[in-house]
């Protein structure tokens, strides 16, 4: 195991906790009905998530690094602060779909840990879930805000993804160049 | 609705002491965080019963901006 191992899991861990907090909040804010019970499945989920990831680096022998930032952070930042559950419906779904594909590229790597890959196998299930609900809560959205306004709404998120992932990749390359590089992929 | 009742609103989801809130009082120095901020967007909406975009907040940073946008939704 290498300090970039070590890195990388401090990285998710911390990711999953501030999308913990941020879903908590909404959950207490939101009015009831299906969106808040779904979002409260989901923070739920981000906190076993983190959970998950403190019993890996555990299991690997690593304590977790302390972190000064959330991937999630950055978005803000990028595409401006959501202001309606649209809004940050359409933020999730972008978010989601990108830590699908990290932590697929990352269970492909060749001679990953056995509890990297483990971890990897059980968050996924969740995040299909997640993708699902937050894909049918703006079906749902759709005639109170337009169709047009929630897909123009998901791209502008999607187009700051964009931007904040490259530069996520350009910053921190010597640390996850590895599990990009698809030379380094078992399948 | 009267703006000295949606600052009213804006204490109250704020949880802060009411002479912190006036019309020139700066959003942001208002909330601990940016997820903060957000939460208090989302309330003041399910308060008023009335929709904000992305847009609607563009360049608003006091408390008298974000009065202006609501009664204009409002009215």
């Amino acid at each position: 195991m290498t300090e970039h191992d070590r890195w990388i899991l401090s990285f998710y861990r911390h990711s999953e906790i501030s999308g913990a907090q941020f879903f908590a909040r909404l959950a207490k804010t939101l009015p009831a009905g299906p969106i808040q019970h779904d979002l409260t499945k989901h923070f739920a989920d981000e906190s076993q998530h983190a959970w998950y990831w403190t019993k890996a680096l555990d299991e690997m022998g690593l304590e977790p690094l302390k972190m000064t930032f959330a991937y999630q952070d950055q978005y803000l930042e990028a595409a401006g602060m959501p202001t309606n559950i649209m809004e940050i419906l359409s933020l999730t779904q972008v978010f989601e779909r990108r830590i699908i594909s990290q932590y697929a590229r990352h269970g492909r790597v060749k001679d990953v840990h056995p509890a990297i890959k483990a971890t990897i196998n059980t968050i996924m299930e969740d995040e299909k879930w997640h993708i699902h609900w937050v894909g049918e809560a703006l079906k749902g959205l759709e005639e109170s805000f337009g169709a047009e306004r929630v897909r123009k709404t998901y791209e502008h998120y999607r187009q700051a993804d964009e931007a904040v992932y490259e530069r996520f990749v350009t910053e921190h390359e010597e640390r996850i160049g590895h599990i990009l590089d698809k030379q380094n992929y078992a399948f | 609705m009267q703006r000295t009742d949606i600052i009213q609103h804006l204490v109250q989801l704020l949880n802060v002491d009411a002479g912190r809130v006036t019309e020139t009082s700066i959003l942001t120095d208002l909330v601990v965080d940016s997820f903060a901020l957000i939460e208090m967007v989302i309330a003041l909406q399910e308060a008023l019963n009335i929709t904000l975009v992305q847009e609607d907040l563009d360049g608003v940073k006091t408390v008298g901006q974000l009065l202006d946008v609501c009664a204009a939704k409002l009215a």
